[in-house]
């Protein structure tokens, strides 16, 4: 087996360092340096390449190339060959592809992965199990490694839908959007067997044919796998490339530390040993005690206690009745007397003063935590002083020195409130609070119900992000089109392209369109004659674009639609809304029978009685219609 | 003279105990040939003038090893050996030399050559050869080591005896195979839950025809008064004679010990450990992966539950019978004797 592999140049595997997001800012800018239970994130990845059959490393980087390389400098111990490709201009894994494609160094099938990706898979019968798949099969391009995790973590963020037949092969991925799972109908027709799963963790782990980078290359949106299943799933006929799933057994373990959520989880996996053998009492000089704490080395005094799920870095010194719970401390750090740290991870040279409290955080290297200070749920950029008695509350502080950007609200000297950007400000702070109550929901089972809940806020939040931001996007250039009297082929283009961009169906872009028609300027308007003429002026100008959209019956549904849910969030267009039906049943825009279908489905009674006496009047006209016919 | 460790050589240990860390190179016997080769290099290419430069290499890397590895207990009795051997090979070669310079031994001359024999430090001529010979005829030695133990198969099983055995050993494996040559008797297997290797050894014995059984853990007690002989394999062997074997030995040794039941213990040489057992904390224990217990796709559970799965059990000396290596069968009050034959007391702290 092994013989077979090596014969064809050795198994390859392409490292990609940057996860091109700024997730662990500001504790570490370089994800792949990361320390995670006090050992590199990359290092991880090239522990488990060099136990599972790998025989070179491609490490395609494109920023903190030189510590990247500075830190490989001493991985003698090595036995696979670690080759450093660079590219300044790379802004996604599909960039990466892309110029991995223009230095052809792939000869081989090879496995794809970010240096966030840690595990502890042997590739060498999963590659076999790609080859004699191949064999069979020859269009297929990835086989997609997923773990299974069960269906009740929300921190892992299964939220994916994956269709299999008996061979394996994905046949449907989609990103699931709410608690109802959509199939097309060929799914389930098509095929034997499927299996539909959702208790799945997509780590990002994918054996590719040397296929694939030219797939890339050929289709420039591709920027992340996902992207490229579900660009392959769409375009099967087309480009002719199959993609397969794996579902990985047993005691092997993958996970993606994403985000500081992630983090927490796969520190407390790997300290209860999930990924055994890559273990900190294997990879570094740790003993294993009882309740899972890992001790190097360190100096204790008198009083300390240690809780479960800890493990104290080499040369580190804790004072007396230091009390440590669910954390990690790294190497050479001095903790002071009657310091308590619970579920914190604390990096390299950090010194924290006595009396102090550290919960729910992260404290990046080299900081000093003066005298009675309490820090809670706040990520700590490296190399920052806090000052004696200082109490911090959700929040990433940065220190001057390490970041380029300006206006960032001062916290004390030298030390700054952290904004990962501008419009994201929010969404950081978010992050901190997130990962004090997914604490509370890891171990605490009295706030679990609570925590769910946010869940599912977070859940309807992100549904229809995508959406949302289209029709943003549509109702500005409406109203941009509108007051300067743009003309409405160049409108309808612009709609069209945001609809690429979002990748929104059909129906939604004809909802939303009518939508942002009538949504404009409408608190303008005062009375309802007011409101009519400006709301003809209004259906009078985009009358080319709701010709444009609303063609067939399913699309005047939709457009009655819209008309029923702006209704029904801003009370004052009822006085006008049976002008409006009227005005688009004479521009033949609406048909009858799909008002009165609508009409019947109705649901809310005002809105059933305004329309009321229009419907009696176009039954009428219908029978009169029906005779003269006759 | 101090020597150094040549860079290229530094690297390929380096490695070597990294593959072994992660299991990249499993199973104790090719661990221990892995250092007799790696040590042979050592003698081969490194520069050393006098044993005593030799030795003092040795006990770097072995320290090194053993701080390590420190589970890994043949890569540490592979270097005890080989010191051992240097220490030997200086000291014939030493006494060969004393006589042909002076063959009329006095009491004065006898004491002062064994002060200087102590210090390894004088160049003999064709050390490198005479050790490396040893060395290869060890390695021939470890090579055999199987066969040298099943050839004693015959001796101990007999026609329609039942034998009860736990886990996958493949020193047992061959054992039973080369009895069953000869022989017809019935094995019963422990599966060894959670890491199940007694499946893949029950497969594997019924492949070659021989009549097996493959039983729960638990059912282990029940059925041990209808054993006839209960035949292990192990990890280490204990300077006191006791065992580091797979999770489960245990049971099966008191068990065997209630119904008196001998145990047979399977060793080659390479495996006996000059440790005694201190700790259950500290280096004694492996702990793998919660998954074989609890699985992850549990979800919830996973994380507020803590899982311990460790891979081997302590066995005292007392419920072993005999031991069987490749230099014969010996009771485990004995093992301090082959200790003391086989390792230099000086080499005990590396």
């Amino acid at each position: 087996m092994k013989a077979n592999l090596e014969k064809e140049g050795g198994l390859q595997a392409v490292i990609v360092a940057d996860t091109f997001n700024r997730n662990f800012e500001p504790a570490s800018s370089c994800c792949s340096l990361l320390p995670l239970v006090n050992v590199k994130l990359l290092d991880y990845t090239l522990e488990w390449l060099n136990m599972s059959g790998v025989d070179e490393v491609i490490l395609f980087c494109s920023s903190h190339v030189n510590e990247i390389k500075l830190h490989l400098k001493d991985k003698v111990y090595l036995s696979i060959d670690v080759k450093v490709l660079v590219s300044e201009n790379c802004y996604s894994l599909g960039d990466v592809m892309r110029s991995l494609d223009g230095y052809a160094v792939i000869r081989n099938t090879f496995i794809l992965l970010s240096a966030d990706v840690i595990g502890n898979v042997n590739f060498v019968p999963l590659v076999e199990k790609f080859k004699s798949i191949q064999s069979v099969d020859k269009e297929i391009s990835m086989m997609v490694l997923f773990k299974e995790v069960g269906n009740q973590r929300p921190e892992l963020h299964n939220d994916f839908i994956v269709a299999h037949n008996s061979k394996n092969r994905i046949i449907h991925y989609q990103v699931q959007k709410s608690k109802n799972i959509e199939l097309p109908m060929e799914v389930l027709l098509e095929q034997e067997f499927v299996d539909i799963r959702n208790n799945l963790l997509n780590p990002g782990l994918a054996i590719c044919s040397v296929a694939v980078p030219p797939l890339f290359s050929e289709n420039f949106d591709f920027q992340t796998i996902s992207d490229f299943i579900r660009g392959l799933l769409m375009n099967e006929e087309i480009l002719k490339c199959t993609v397969y799933g794996e579902i990985l057994k047993g005691n092997q373990y993958v996970a993606r530390v994403r985000d500081w959520p992630m983090y927490q989880v796969i520190s407390q996996d790997i300290i209860r040993r999930w990924l055994y053998p890559i273990v900190p009492d294997l990879l570094d000089k740790y003993s294993y005690k009882k309740n899972s704490t890992y001790v190097n080395n360190a100096t204790f005094s008198k009083g300390f206690k240690l809780g479960v799920d800890v493990v104290v870095g080499a040369k580190t010194k804790l004072g007396k009745n230091v009390r440590i719970d669910r954390s990690v401390i790294g190497n050479n750090c001095t903790i002071g007397e009657n310091v308590v740290v619970e579920n914190s991870y604390i990096f390299d040279n950090v010194k924290i003063e006595e009396n102090c409290a550290v919960r729910n955080s992260v404290i990046s290297h080299t900081c000093v935590v003066k005298r009675n200070s309490i820090i809670d749920s706040c990520v700590i950029g490296p190399c920052i002083t806090l000052n004696a008695e200082s109490k911090v509350n959700k929040k990433s502080l940065v220190s001057k020195k390490l970041t380029h950007k300006e206006n960032l609200a001062p916290f004390s000297d030298n030390c700054y409130v952290y904004a990962n950007s501008d419009s994201e400000d929010e969404e950081s702070s978010a992050l901190v609070t997130d990962w004090a109550a997914r604490t509370n929901f890891v171990y605490d089972d009295s706030t679990s119900d609570s925590d769910t809940e946010t869940v599912s806020v977070d859940e309807a939040l992100v549904e229809d992000d995508d959406v949302n931001i289209f029709y943003n996007e549509v109702e500005d250039s409406l109203s941009r089109g509108f007051s300067e009297k743009l003309q409405c082929e160049n409108l309808v283009l612009e709609v069209n392209s945001s609809r690429y961009v979002y990748n929104v169906t059909v129906s939604e872009v004809n909802f939303n369109v009518i939508r942002a028609i009538l949504n404009i300027n409408l608190s303008d308007a005062g009375n309802a004659k007011q409101m009519w003429q400006h709301m003809e002026s209004k259906l009078k100008y985009f009358l080319p674009i709701i010709r444009n959209y609303i063609k067939d019956s399913r699309a005047q549904r939709d457009c009655l639609a819209a008309l029923e849910d702006v209704t029904a969030s801003y009370g004052q267009l009822k006085m006008v809304l049976v002008k409006i039906i009227n005005y688009m049943y004479d521009k033949d825009v609406l048909a009858e029978e799909a008002i009165v279908a609508w009409y019947n489905e109705l649901s809310n009674e005002e809105i059933k009685t305004c329309l009321l006496s229009f419907i009696q009047w176009l039954n009428e006209a219908e029978e009169e219609s029906d005779e003269e016919s006759d | 003279m101090v020597s150094e460790i040549s860079e290229s050589f530094s690297k390929t240990f380096k490695q070597l105990i990294r593959d072994i860390k992660m299991q990249k190179l499993d199973g104790s016997y090719n661990v221990a040939v892995a250092v007799v080769n790696l040590f042979r290099d050592l003698v081969l290419h490194e520069k050393w003038n006098t044993a005593k430069d030799l030795i003092f290499l040795m006990k770097t890397c072995g320290k090194l090893l053993a701080k390590e590895l420190p589970l890994q207990t043949s890569a540490e009795n592979m270097i005890r050996r080989m010191l051992k051997i240097v220490r030997d090979e200086y000291t014939t070669a030493c006494n060969e030399q004393q006589e042909e310079l002076d063959i009329q031994e006095s009491l004065h001359k006898i004491v002062t050559s064994e002060e200087e024999i102590d210090d390894y430090s004088k160049t003999v001529a064709e050390l490198k050869e005479s050790i490396l010979d040893h060395i290869n005829e060890f390695h021939m030695e470890l090579e055999t080591s199987i066969e040298n133990i099943t050839k004693e198969a015959i001796k101990h099983i007999h026609t329609s005896e039942i034998i009860l055995t736990i886990g996958k050993s493949a020193i047992v494996e061959s054992f039973l195979k080369e009895a069953a040559r000869y022989r017809k008797f019935d094995v019963i297997v422990c599966e060894c839950s959670p890491l199940k290797y007694g499946q893949d050894m029950a497969i594997s014995l019924s492949n070659s025809k021989i009549s097996t059984t493959l039983i729960a853990d638990s059912s282990m007690f029940g059925i041990m008064g209808r054993v006839n002989k209960v035949i292990i394999g192990t990890h280490t062997v204990m300077a006191n004679g006791g065992l580091r074997a797979i999770s489960g030995t245990h049971a099966v040794a008191l068990a065997a010990k209630y119904y008196s039941v001998p145990v047979i213990v399977l060793a080659g040489l390479y495996k006996l450990s000059s440790q005694y057992l201190h700790s259950h904390e500290d280096n004694f224990n492996q702990f793998t992966s919660p998954e074989s217990v609890l699985s992850y796709s549990e979800g919830v559970l996973t994380s507020s539950v803590h899982v311990y799965n460790p891979m081997f059990d302590y066995v005292p000396p007392e419920l072993v019978t005999l031991f069987i290596s490749n230099a014969g069968g010996h009771a485990p009050s004995y093992v301090y004797r082959l200790l003391s034959e086989m390792y230099h007391q000086d080499d005990n702290d590396l």
